[in-house]
């Protein structure tokens, strides 16, 4: 257990979980308590293994917004931690087809986000992100898909290393 | 498991909105084309299973090990 204080914040609810990541807690704890409207996207499909879950408040957890958390609006437990490409993957530059832009109702494939997920290994070290199957996200219509690159042959776990 | 025998041309439907048809068998490989609303994602189940594993592991990241990702992620992105 870590000894760290969390000092902003206030919900004793969570007080069982000790080490809950302090920066990142903050960073939603800070949003929403500033009243700030928490963007929340919508998954076109659900992602492969969470079958159920298709709305998702996305939270950046840094200033330039390198690192953002993806958490479920059906059940907060249920969170994943994403990276942008460019930090670590700068040639990264995925196609995405034209099924995914159309369920997404996208105009302007050019402004999509692009998140990889990261499983965070024991050290960041140890950290890979999943280059195979990006999360896009239109900001204009709010919508995802965790996108398949098919026949890529990109890694489903790529070391940030 | 339900076991149909089907020539290249025809199809099945599952459900009311999903159609696969086997396009061509060669040898031992069969191309099959599918049909199905957007909303119902489809997969090699292969693919399928390495993503839900992926995704799973993903979900499971332990506070620690994301809180150090954070610190690695925030010192990288300040040395630009």
């Amino acid at each position: 257990m870590s000894p760290r204080t969390k000092s902003a914040k206030s919900s004793s609810d969570m007080a069982t979980d000790m080490s809950l990541e302090a920066s990142a807690q903050n960073a939603e704890a800070k949003a929403a308590a500033a009243g700030e409207q928490l963007p929340t996207i919508e998954f076109v499909s659900p992602m492969p293994g969470f079958p159920g879950h298709k709305s998702f408040v996305l939270v950046r957890l840094d200033e330039v917004g390198l690192l953002n958390s993806l958490r479920s609006v059906d059940d907060p437990e249920l969170r994943f931690i994403t990276i942008a490409p460019h930090q670590f993957f700068p040639e990264y530059a995925p196609e995405i087809d034209d099924e995914t832009l159309a369920a997404m109702g996208t105009k302007d494939p050019t402004q999509l986000l692009v998140l990889l997920i990261v499983t965070a290994g024991d050290t960041p070290r140890d950290s890979t992100a999943n280059l195979m199957a990006p999360i896009v996200v239109d900001p204009m219509t709010m919508k995802a898909a965790q996108c398949v690159l098919t026949g890529s042959n990109l890694p489903v776990r790529a070391p940030l290393a | 498991m339900l076991v149909l025998t089907r020539r290249p041309g025809e199809s099945v439907m599952v459900g009311d909105d999903v159609v696969i048809t086997v396009l061509e068998v060669r040898g031992d490989v069969v191309r099959l084309g599918i049909r199905a609303p957007r909303s119902v994602p489809v997969h090699r189940e292969e693919v399928f299973l390495e993503l839900r594993a992926a995704n799973q592991e993903a979900a499971s990241s332990s506070e620690d090990a994301v809180e150090a990702l954070t610190r690695l992620i925030g010192s990288d992105g300040e040395k630009g």
